[in-house]
């Protein structure tokens, strides 16, 4: 089967791409945004394309041919950029399109019996959950005037190779950064890479799954944890160097939500299209509520009075506050997904990969 | 015999590839040079229009033109070949054969042949050809230079480089992709800089190894391991893939030495036996006890200085600090790794996806 993959210079699409083409499961046409961004895809003889992936027109060109496109990409807006696909694999033809979007629809301590039945929650958790739900109903209502076949695949946390889950932890270590949250009890819905390049492979071939969403995920349910320690014991730390802190409460200022309100509306179309027709004064206004909003709290004086500050990320600190692994009942039934790689092996790829990358990593794992 | 530039009047310069080079670093620098009345650039050479029109608006009395053969040459004190690599052959003969100098960006062409026409061409027509390697135009590489050279650290015994990130120029094609328009990856482009520096500083290694991740295409990745006469090891990492530690660490008998990439005049010393890093800029003394200093060239100024070698050069009042033949060797050295290449272990492939690695990196 011939495959385009969008965003194949990302972790997860530039992992199909090496996968499908090493192993020879299917042949593959990379997708890129742009020129800088042919790196990884470039390592390979194979014809790789650069197109625009807010347009429908260059992307229905660049598919052409293909049965099946890996959708791996991640843009702002991304309401746009899941029209453009989904209308160019209509437009070429692609007979199945797979969307690799995120568990995080359910918020990222998702409640307790979450399944891919349950009811979306009325409050996402933040913009990024919100605007991954919002794609999705796109997808989902011009599937419904369509002929491309969609499924949607929901990992949780990806890691392996190229992760910023991996790296951002190695760096967050390496600095005396690494924190754990309710002493990392909580559960960390894992998925390898190749566990989730996996789960596409079948989802690409399988029967009677047209427009079914499946969580995917490791085999073994992990706390944060046991997440953390490979990569701690590999850079020769332990538990013992990473800082135990309460869950944080984020709060959302009257400014930040302007601001959040500002850089949204900039992004749309329609706005884009007018852009040029927008008097001086007016941008003048836009860059001003940015730029009051664009600092919320003190930080250059407590840099210089202690250590660095811990840089609590709102999605993380949701993440090590969940106590539920997502099943992967359905994908283990209807895809007839089982993961082939262990958590074990996993961790024990992605250190090695920290060591390829010039991390320095004094015990594999 | 190339054309002398009068003293009293600005070098007429053309600039051949409009592309990320010539809009980030020749056009600010040469707009520098405009502003002193010590350059002119009157001509922009380059096939897409686009490309063009953007130095146009820089530099709006240049002519356009779509090829440096529709030029007249004659009216040039300089041709700076800024294109992509696979044409710096052709048109460095061209103004060399017209007796214009010329600057030519690295790699100075897609392999030594072409070079040794380049060179054979400078040699024939007496006219200087350059070629931008500008680190070396670093106040912190001339002081490593002095620091092998003088040993006040004592013997090298190692060194490790780790250069590069994931690529973020902002290039116009996908020339620096393709193995039809480029013979190789990251060494190519950016370690011809990093072995241009160590050929300088430390001679040619006695043995080497090198491996890649090229599997039929380009590497992203490339590992080399040197081995000199008098037992000095070392090791370079490049990636165009993934944030390195971007750092040059060079250890002496008495102390180490670090250089981080970028950092055109600062270096790092760890002197054994004393408790803190001496860290900082490096300025010029003006005065015996150096309490009236200079500052040195940072990084654009550095890009300037290589400029300013050039135009002094053809002047006759310096000699060119990279010339053609001193490049050709990193060139050379270049060529030699891939002749010896291996696929590095890639730790993350599946058995079966490591056999067809194996397969299309040696094919």
């Amino acid at each position: 089967m011939r495959v385009a993959i969008t965003g194949a210079s990302g972790f997860v699409g530039n992992r199909v791409v090496e996968k499908f083409y090493l192993a020879g499961v299917h042949d593959v046409v990379p997708l890129v945004h742009s020129y800088s961004s042919l790196t990884l895809p470039a390592r390979f003889a194979i014809p790789w394309a650069v197109c625009d992936h807010f347009e429908v027109e260059p992307l229905a060109r660049a598919i052409e041919g293909c049965e099946a496109v890996v959708h791996a990409a991640f843009g702002s807006p991304l309401s746009k950029m899941s029209r453009a696909v989904y209308k160019a694999c209509d437009n070429a033809g692609v007979k199945r399109l797979i969307v690799l979007g995120s568990a995080s629809v359910y918020n990222q301590n998702p409640a307790i019996g979450t399944t891919e039945a349950s009811p979306l929650p009325s409050q996402p958790a933040t913009r990024y959950n919100a605007n991954k739900i919002a794609s999705d109903r796109i997808f989902r209502n011009l599937r419904a005037n369509g002929k491309t076949e969609i499924v949607f695949l929901m990992p949780g946390v990806v890691y392996g190779p190229r992760s910023q889950w991996i790296a951002n932890l190695a760096n967050q270590i390496m600095r005396g950064q690494a924190f754990l949250i309710n002493e990392g009890k909580g559960i960390c819905n894992a998925v390898y890479v190749d566990n989730l390049v996996e789960a596409v492979r079948l989802a690409l071939v399988k029967d009677r799954v047209d427009r079914e969403a499946f969580f995917v995920s490791d085999a073994e349910t992990v706390s944060w944890r046991e997440f953390y320690e490979p990569v701690l014991s590999a850079l020769g730390k332990s538990l013992d160097d990473v800082q135990y802190i309460d869950p944080r409460v984020f709060t959302s200022s009257t400014l930040k939500r302007a601001r959040v309100w500002a850089q949204e509306t900039a992004e749309t179309p329609f706005v884009q299209r007018m852009k040029p027709y927008v008097p001086g004064g007016l941008k003048k206004v836009y860059k001003g509520v940015l730029s009051l909003t664009a600092n919320d709290g003190p930080a250059a004086v407590s840099a210089l009075l202690g250590p660095e500050p811990l840089d609590v990320a709102e999605d993380m600190n949701l993440l090590q506050q969940c106590e539920y692994k997502l099943p992967n009942t359905k994908a283990g039934g209807l895809l007839e997904y089982a993961p082939p790689v262990s958590f074990a092996e996993g961790m024990r790829k992605s250190v090695q990969w920290l060591k390829f990358a010039g991390y320095p990593v004094v015990a594999d794992t | 015999m190339s054309r002398q530039i009068e003293n009293t009047r600005p070098a007429e310069i053309a600039l051949v590839g409009c592309g990320a080079v010539s809009q980030m670093l020749y056009a600010p620098t040469l707009q520098a040079l405009e502003a002193q009345r010590l350059a002119r650039v009157a001509m922009l050479i380059d096939p897409s229009e686009s490309q063009r029109a953007t130095l146009q608006e820089i530099f709006p009395a240049a002519r356009p033109y779509n090829s440096l053969t529709d030029c007249d040459l004659k009216a040039l004190n300089l041709v700076i070949v800024a294109s992509p690599p696979q044409f710096h052959a052709e048109q460095s003969i061209l103004a060399l054969n017209s007796s214009v100098p010329v600057l030519c960006e690295k790699p100075m062409a897609q392999d030594s042949r072409q070079a040794e026409q380049m060179l054979a061409a400078a040699r024939e027509s007496k006219t200087p050809l350059a070629v931008g390697h500008f680190r070396r135009f670093f106040p912190s590489s001339t002081m490593l230079k002095a620091i092998f050279e003088n040993k006040p650290f004592g013997r090298l015994l190692n060194f490790s480089v780790q250069e590069g990130g994931k690529f973020a120029w902002a290039v116009a094609s996908a020339a620096l992709f393709r193995r039809e328009s480029t013979p190789g990856g990251v060494l190519y482009d950016s370690g011809i800089h990093v072995l241009d520096l160590l050929l300088w500083w430390l001679g040619t290694p006695e043995d080497f190894t090198y491996e890649d991740d090229a599997m039929g295409g380009l590497e992203a990745n490339c590992m080399l391991e040197m081995v000199y006469a008098d037992g000095v090891r070392g090791t370079v990492r490049l990636s165009r893939d993934w944030a390195t530690q971007n750092r040059y660490l060079f250890v002496f008998e008495r102390g180490t030495v670090v250089y981080e990439v970028g950092q055109a005049n600062k270096l790092n010393l760890l002197i054994d036996g004393l408790p803190y890093v001496l860290g900082g800029e490096l300025t010029k003394a003006k005065s015996p006890d150096a309490t009236v200093r200079l500052p040195t060239e940072a990084g654009l100024q550095s890009f300037g200085e290589q400029l300013r070698n050039v135009l002094r050069a053809i002047k006759g009042e310096e000699s060119l600090r990279v010339t053609g033949d001193e490049a050709i060797h990193s060139l050379r050295f270049v060529e030699a790794c891939y002749s010896r290449r291996k696929l590095m272990d890639l730790p993350w492939l599946a058995d079966d996806e490591r056999c067809s690695a194996q397969r299309l990196g040696n094919s």
